[in-house]
């Protein structure tokens, strides 16, 4: 955990994409409609109303109305729907 | 989106339904064995998502084992896969597929562009002597052999090209045109004045100019002289060339009747009806007395649809009864009918290249006659080429 702070404050400073150097997921989202995640571990729980998603560090829950899962592969996960929240829960 | 979904098509792709308590697990499952998902819905106690289908055979019993259903098999993969059952139906289109292949390697029509004088028959008589008739193989046709063939048999080609366009041969020609080349008349000549006139204005192009602008010259006077004379003062006849413009003078008095018979269309009338078709006339009613001063009227009648399809249509002839009226002429209608005619005798006399510089008309009347008296001074060309026949007369 310490050496991935490392990681992301050399990224900092060398003005690289964090996602580069560090494990920590990207996350890229289009209005209220799309969600793409970068580097993800799986699925943590999918419901109509909501899609928690594993990640190295964190867990990322997405809450919202009539979401699917655009898309899943190894390296990303595309969440689609009405998007109305998103938390982002460090692990312990 | 568009073209991710066309790729998926072309690929094939598997819809199937999972019922289970942890659809999670299966789709981490299928995350970690590399199978690529999309389209993830929750249905019902379980989800529907879709898989390529390559992925689906790889992976067939690790899908099934989760309790999966396979739904639908989509894409163009599958389609052709269920043509494997289909035999006669596959053949058929085989079949067509040759059929239009074998067939679109003909020529099945020859068009004719560009011709005037020679008619598109002879071109295709000329062709099929030498052995060039529909249908023709497309791999067998050399454009420059029937290009040859073309200017062979017609001298009056000026331009002949063969090309391919699908399954016609386009024969593009372009003909000669005949030129009417000037015939310069080389016989001795003089210009002599064909009325009398005052020369207004002349250009000599050959012979002798014997007359100069304002000269009075009377009927067959000579103007320009077709003998013309050397330095050494030998004579020789040269053909003479030139224009003469001249101002001559007319003095013309036209007359019209005050009181005239004029014959006036009534309403008595008969009429002929005629059936056209295919440009022939059939009579269908006519009625049996004509009258005897008449004037007759022609009418088509288009009948709806028929005329369109099968150019059907009526014809009527109306031949109205005429009478006999005296009436007092009006004196305007009379004045215009009577300048009208001054312009007609004029044109009569003078011909096209004439023009008018003056002119000075008088309308009068007595008690019987409306009279259009004019002097008009016209500018003419009075020149007219006349043979020498001798030289020892002139």
């Amino acid at each position: 955990m310490k050496f991935n702070k490392i990681k992301g404050k050399i990224a900092d400073e060398l003005d690289l994409p964090d996602n580069i150097l560090t494990d920590n997921s990207n996350i890229i989202i289009t209005g209220n409609r799309k969600i793409i995640i970068e580097s993800h571990d799986g699925i943590y729980t999918y419901e109509k109303d909501i899609v928690s998603i594993n990640s190295k560090y964190q867990i990322i829950s997405i809450k919202g109305i009539d979401l699917k899962i655009g898309e899943i592969d190894n390296f990303r996960i595309i969440i689609e729907g009405k998007i109305n929240e998103i938390k982002i829960k460090q692990k312990e | 989106m568009l073209l991710y979904r066309l790729w998926n098509y072309l690929r094939g792709y598997v819809i199937i339904y999972i019922e289970n308590i942890s659809h999670e697990k299966i789709i981490n499952l299928f995350k970690r064995k590399n199978i690529t998902v999309w389209d993830v819905k929750r249905k019902n106690k379980g989800i529907q998502l879709i898989i390529e289908s390559k992925s689906y055979n790889k992976e067939k019993e690790l899908i099934i084992n989760t309790g999966a259903i396979v739904i639908k098999k989509c894409g163009l993969l599958f389609s052709l896969s269920k043509l494997k059952r289909r035999k006669g139906f596959t053949l058929g289109i085989a079949l067509l597929v040759v059929c239009v292949l074998y067939f679109c390697s003909f020529i099945w029509n020859i068009e004719i562009i560009g011709n005037e004088s020679i008619t598109n028959n002879q071109i295709i008589d000329a062709l099929e002597q030498n052995n060039i008739t529909v249908p023709l193989n497309i791999n067998k046709i050399n454009d420059a052999y029937i290009e040859n063939i073309l200017y062979e048999n017609f001298e009056s080609l000026k331009f002949a090209e063969v090309y391919i366009e699908g399954t016609n041969l386009l024969v593009y020609l372009k003909e000669k045109k005949k030129i009417d080349y000037f015939v310069e008349d080389n016989y001795p000549s003089n210009i002599i004045a064909k009325k009398d006139a005052v020369i207004n204005k002349i250009i000599v192009k050959n012979g002798e100019k014997l007359v100069k602008e304002g000269d009075v010259v009377v009927k067959g006077q000579t103007l320009i002289n077709g003998v013309v004379e050397s330095q050494t003062g030998e004579k020789y006849l040269v053909h003479s060339d030139g224009i003469v413009f001249g101002q001559t003078y007319y003095n013309l008095i036209l007359k019209e009747e005050k009181v005239q018979n004029i014959s006036l269309k009534t309403d008595k009338k008969k009429s002929t009806y005629y059936l056209c078709f295919n440009e022939k006339k059939y009579k269908i009613y006519d009625s049996k007395s004509k009258p005897k001063e008449y004037i007759k009227e022609s009418k088509t009648i288009h009948i709806p649809v028929l005329s369109s399809l099968f150019r059907i249509c009526l014809f009527k002839d109306e031949y109205y009864q005429t009478e006999i009226k005296t009436v007092n002429v009006d004196k305007t209608y009379i004045k215009n009918k009577l300048t009208i005619k001054l312009y007609e005798e004029l044109y009569k006399y003078c011909g096209d290249n004439s023009s008018i510089l003056q002119n000075n008309i008088e309308f009068c009347e007595d008690e019987t006659y409306f009279f259009l008296k004019a002097k008009v001074e016209m500018l003419e060309r009075i020149g007219e080429t006349a043979r020498i026949n001798d030289i020892e007369e002139e």
